[in-house]
Order: C-alpha cells, then sequence, then structure tokens
C-alpha cells in the first residue's frame, strides 16, 4: 500500500472548505535534514543544538501530550521530562527513524506511562476550572451559529470535545491527537506508537467513530469556528 | 461513471489522503462520486468538523502555557544530573540552623563517625522548633572538607543553635537524636535515598549526614 499523497489527489479541503492536513509551516518545521544536523551537532555536545530542537518541537509535543493527558501542568513536565531523555540518549540515536517521530514515540511513552499512573487521580474537569483551561471568557471566540439559539460559547465546546477525548481508550486518543494535531501520516503513527499501519487506519477509524458519536450534535449543525 | 456509496474506511483514508495504490488508480470514479453524492461529502465534512473539534480543544488547553522557563529547567535538570553522576544529590538539601548570636559561626567539620549512618530507624524526629528568628544562618550541603569515601559531615554552631528546619531537596531524611558519651545530646540531621547502600547508589547519589551540636 502507498500513500496517496501527491498533487494528483485533491486535499479534503477542495471539499469542505476546512484543511484537514498540517499547515506548510507545520510541514517546514519538521525539515529532516535540518533535524539530521541538529541532531548531528546535539550528539557532539551542542548545548544550542538541543535548544534549536527543543524550540522547534517543544509546543507540538506539548499539544499531544496535553490531549493525552488533560492537565498542561502534566503536559508541560512530560515534554520537559522527554528533553531530558533526547538529551541523555541522543548519542544512542541511530537515525533510523526521525528524529521527529522518535521524539513523539518518547512523548507518547512518558504521557501514557502518566495517564497510568494518575487514572484513578485526576478527572477532566474535576479539578481544573474551565476558566483556567480556556482562559479568559472575553478572549475567547464564539462559535456562533446563524440562529442565534444556537449559539455556543467555544470554550463549552472545547470542555464537550474534552470528554469525548478523555472518553476515548489511550491508545485510540493517541493516534487521534497524532492525526488531528500533529498531521502525522499513517507511516509516521505507527513508526511513534510502534503498530502495524493497519492498526493504525483500524484505530483512528474506530476513534474518530466515537468522537463522531459523542460530538453529533455539533458536527451536524451549521455552527461556524469564528477566530 | 456512477459508483456505489464510498465507505467510510474508503472515505478516511481518502480524508487522510492516504489512498492505497488502488484506490488512487480509482480517484477520477470517487472524484466524480464525491462531486454529485451528498451523503459521502456530508461524511467528509464531519470529519474535517471533527478535526477542526480536536485540534480547537487542544489549542485551548494550551493556552496560557508558559513555556519560558522549560528549557532553562531542561538544563537544570541536566545539570543536577550531571552533578548526581558525579556522586552529588540531584538537588542540595540545605539545613537551616538559629545560631545563638547573629554571627554565629557554623562550620563543616569532621565526618560523622559511620555507625551513624544507620540509625536512621531507631529515632525520635526533633519535632519542629523555632520558627524564623531574627538571625539564620542557610547551611548548604557542600563537599566533605575531608575527601574520604563517607560524605557525612558535622555542622558545628557556635552557641545554644537549634536547627529551625531541614529541606531534604531530593532526598529523603529524617532528624533526630543521640545521646553522646559525655550525656548530652546532638541533632542529627539523616539524609539518605531509599533502597541505596551504605555509600552511594548506581547513580552515584551520596548519603550524607549533617550534625548540628547543641552545647
Amino acid at each position: 500500500m502507498t500513500s496517496a499523497r501527491g498533487p494528483s489527489l485533491p486535499t479534503p479541503a477542495s471539499v469542505n472548505g476546512q484543511p484537514s492536513q498540517p499547515s506548510e509551516g507545520v510541514k517546514e518545521a519538521r525539515e529532516p535534514r535540518e533535524d539530521d544536523d541538529l541532531v548531528a551537532q546535539a550528539r557532539a555536545g551542542s548545548r544550542a543544538a538541543l535548544e534549536a530542537l527543543f524550540q522547534k518541537y517543544h509546543q507540538r509535543a506539548f499539544a499531544v501530550a496535553v490531549g493525552v493527558l488533560k492537565r498542561p501542568e502534566d503536559a508541560m513536565d512530560v515534554v520537559q521530562d522527554a528533553f531530558i531523555k533526547v538529551h541523555k540518549n541522543i548519542g544512542a540515536f541511530q537515525g533510523a527513524s526521525s528524529f521527529y517521530t522518535w521524539l513523539y514515540r518518547i512523548v507518547m511513552n512518558l504521557a501514557i506511562d502518566q495517564t497510568r499512573r494518575k487514572r484513578k487521580v485526576v478527572e477532566w474537569g474535576d479539578d481544573i476550572p474551565l476558566q483556567q483551561v480556556a482562559g479568559d471568557r472575553a478572549l475567547l471566540p464564539k462559535i456562533e451559529d446563524v440562529n442565534p439559539g444556537r449559539t455556543i460559547e467555544r470554550r463549552e465546546l472545547s470542555h464537550k470535545i474534552r470528554q469525548a477525548l478523555d472518553a476515548l481508550p489511550e491508545y485510540h486518543r493517541a493516534v487521534i491527537l497524532l492525526r488531528e494535531v500533529e498531521g502525522m501520516s499513517y507511516e509516521e503513527m505507527a513508526e511513534v506508537l510502534e503498530v502495524p499501519k493497519g492498526t493504525i487506519m483500524s484505530r483512528l477509524f474506530h476513534a474518530r467513530r466515537k468522537m463522531q458519536e459523542q460530538l453529533q450534535p455539533y458536527l451536524d449543525g451549521d455552527l461556524e469556528i469564528a477566530d | 461513471m456512477d459508483i456505489e456509496h464510498l465507505s467510510p474506511e474508503v472515505l478516511q483514508r481518502y480524508f487522510d489522503t492516504e489512498l492505497t495504490a488502488q484506490e488512487q488508480q480509482r480517484l477520477p470514479e470517487l472524484q466524480a462520486h464525491l462531486a454529485a453524492c451528498a451523503d459521502c461529502t456530508a461524511q467528509l465534512a464531519q470529519l474535517a468538523r471533527l478535526h477542526d473539534f480536536v485540534a480547537m480543544a487542544v489549542k485551548d488547553s494550551s493556552q496560557h502555557v508558559d513555556f519560558g522557563s522549560m528549557f532553562a529547567n531542561i538544563e537544570r535538570a541536566l545539570v543536577n544530573d550531571s552533578d548526581s553522576d558525579s556522586g552529588k544529590s540531584a538537588q542540595a538539601p540545605s539545613i537551616l540552623i538559629k545560631p545563638s548570636s547573629a554571627v554565629g559561626a557554623v562550620s563543616a567539620a569532621k565526618p560523622l563517625h559511620p555507625k551513624l549512618r544507620r540509625l536512621s530507624n531507631a529515632v525520635p524526629a526533633l519535632g519542629a522548633v523555632a520558627l524564623a528568628a531574627a538571625a539564620l544562618l542557610m547551611v548548604y550541603r557542600g563537599d566533605p572538607p575531608q575527601n574520604g569515601s563517607d560524605e557525612s559531615y558535622e555542622v558545628t554552631a557556635d552557641g545554644h543553635s537549634e536547627i529551625v528546619e531541614v529541606d531534604f531537596g531530593s532526598n529523603a531524611g529524617t532528624v533526630f537524636d543521640i545521646s553522646l558519651s559525655d550525656g548530652s545530646s546532638s541533632p542529627v540531621v539523616w539524609i539518605d535515598d531509599d533502597d541505596q547502600d551504605d555509600n552511594q547508589d548506581d547513580h552515584g547519589n551520596a548519603n550524607a549526614n549533617a550534625n548540628a551540636n547543641q552545647e
């Protein structure tokens, strides 16, 4: 099976007007050759190279980690620990996979480990006020329907989405986050999660199905996301 | 030529631009169907919407996160780890002692007797003592003055010193009194990590004792 990526295949953007792939910026940001150079320098002991890799990836790694872990502070810990692991193990990194997938493997493993440790401690929404999660209400855009009676605030929707994510088993959550947030290909996800590509497809399919069931009222609507 | 509805799996792969080689050969048919089929297009639109929803929720969870100090924390951890590798603890413990006078001397002296190292289970913990006093000296654990294998060291404070606070840092520990041969007692701050042997663990974290003598 080969990837259908390429100019001949119209992206879903042409169907629904919404981008489904990572932005060009994201793709550019994980330019493998540049990573290889930085990795080589970091292996030689360059702290600047490590920092460059950190600057390049930490926010995106955080986005995936927070998707798995729920609590921003836990995700911060995971990203921090991941880069410490990167530093410690970069000498053993052979470059068989890209730095990018290697880093995400570390992040996902740490995040899933932490989820298992904390499973009984925290339920999303129980201990974190929405205000803390979503910030100042005044700063948040609203998703507004044409019909004002169906207007829903973005943070309320965010909360529903979070609940739906949290209801997923972690192996489903991981795959949907890597795809929808990080825009990874099936191949990359298979590498990160160390499962066959077919498993990735199946997990992604079921994860989306479950999310769609949970969020059906919102997915069916004509709500517009206003930035 | 019209074709049947796209299966959910094919729709997913189309959406993800991950069509198989076979499916890609049928791409014109698939596109023609999508152009004419409201149901399949609606399903694609739902996938796109779900994508936006998940991205939005994660973005909202990431708002107001300050990454400013994260790399500094990483560097600090690496430095501490490096220290740990060379036989120091990851986070230095500190002992706060209130001396008898504002200029009371606190000094590191000879290492404690090794036998004291095993007393940690024998102990009445020294209760929390005085709170902040006007003259407090912070004594940070440093290298032992004599470079023996035992990293314990003694801290002697002039006057009626008392331990105000012990911060064990990343170590485990306890505070207790021992009776000396002259009938007096001496508090011992016992700093160690669990699962260590007498001297050093595998990571080079060393046990350390500090003894703050009282007159």
